[in-house]
């Protein structure tokens, strides 16, 4: 990594952050470690994600096809690895999928139905920052309008992960034993 | 809009967010009060922002043009625009400097040196999400390890913005928004 994490034992605020993590996140990971350099940082990132909200306006399917998606775009092989390590079988997400979620389209013949607007939403919003009005129309027919504001927020999280990733060559995490597919 | 904004009276953890955020902002933007449709979703967007850490890594000025390049790349005037207003001024950004966020390059003469590696970042991180080894570099000479963490979660919370405002097409504010400038021959 360009910027090396902190190691324990760490600061009180840190590790008061760390114990909020789910059991089966610790130890934490080296995005939150890296950003524990100054707490501020880490307390503002992990706010900055709306995938786990109780209740949620989306599924585990739906969150996770669409993560997967944007992550598989940004070629964040670190975040894509750990969304399939904690996810991909409670999301049902086939091997097929997975590999469609880095290499194929929305068009590709694996997806679901309800599997297509996700990859729209996530590949129109990594290619052009936005959303047409053909993409808005098709969207709104599966999604409430505050399953839109949760999604688009979502996109941002994970891309701003990926920069975290990309910026400081952050390696996929040990615990995960599958590595990100090749073409 | 694509989706309507809340009015006031507004809910109680939304008001006590306005009430904190700085005078000049008010009345709340839309991009608040689109997302104050779920509290929840508000309070983890504006809780997220790195920009305006007291005590900062990065000076108001490099914040602005990393923010500047990295919001026009986005092809976002509403939050472009905004920065303009509230603090172009304070960061000595002059009118070519901002034409140049929008239609220049890191090499346009209008820069100073310090602006470019900054452009440079925003550019990068547009374009391929990920910063190359020359850049890293040259970012390393120019900040310290918490000032690059903090404009890396800038140019990815300032992305989040302008994708909020582009897909819900979230009209100028009104007084304070500012368009891009017409494009020169």
């Amino acid at each position: 990594m360009r910027i090396a994490p902190l190691a324990p034992p760490y600061p009180a605020d840190v590790q008061a952050q760390f114990d909020q993590l789910p059991p089966s996140w610790q130890p934490p990971f080296a995005h939150f470690t890296v950003l524990a350099r100054d707490p501020r940082l880490l307390r503002a990132y992990r706010q900055g994600s709306v995938a786990y909200l109780n209740p949620s306006y989306l599924s585990i399917r739906q969150r996770e096809v669409f993560l997967l998606r944007v992550t598989g775009r940004c070629r964040n092989a670190f975040e894509w690895c750990l969304r399939v390590h904690y996810f991909a079988d409670e999301a049902g997400v086939t091997e097929s999928q997975l590999h469609a979620s880095v290499f194929g389209s929305a068009d590709d013949a694996c997806w679901q139905a309800g599997d297509r607007v996700l990859v729209r939403l996530a590949d129109e919003l990594h290619d052009s920052a936005s959303i047409s009005d053909a993409l808005w129309a098709e969207a709104r027919e599966a999604f409430s309008e505050e399953a839109m504001l949760q999604l688009i927020l979502l996109a941002g999280h994970y891309r701003t992960n990926a920069y975290v990733s990309a910026g400081l060559q952050v390696p996929v995490d040990p615990r995960v034993k599958r590595p990100f597919p090749t073409a | 809009m694509r989706i309507a904004p809340v009015s006031p009276p507004f809910a109680p953890k939304v008001q006590a967010l306005f009430d904190r955020l700085p005078a000049d902002w008010s009345p709340p933007f839309r991009l608040f009060t689109v997302l104050a449709r779920d509290q929840r979703l508000l309070l983890r967007f504006t809780g997220s922002s790195v920009s305006y850490l007291e005590p900062s890594h990065v000076t108001v000025r490099q914040r602005e043009v990393l923010l500047l390049r990295v919001t026009a790349r986005c092809r976002c005037a509403y939050e472009w625009g905004m920065r303009v207003h509230y603090f172009a001024e304070q960061a000595g950004l002059n009118e070519t400097q901002i034409y140049a966020s929008v239609y220049g390059d890191a090499d346009d003469p209008s820069w100073i040196p310090d602006d470019k590696v900054l452009v440079r970042l925003a550019d990068e991180l547009h374009d391929t999400i990920s910063v190359s080894d020359a850049l890293w570099s040259d970012l390393w000479a120019a900040f310290s390890e918490e000032a690059i963490l903090q404009l890396l979660l800038m140019a990815g919370y300032y992305r989040t913005v302008a994708c909020l405002a582009n897909a819900l097409r979230l009209p100028l504010e009104p007084n304070v928004g500012r368009p891009f400038p017409v494009r020169r021959g």
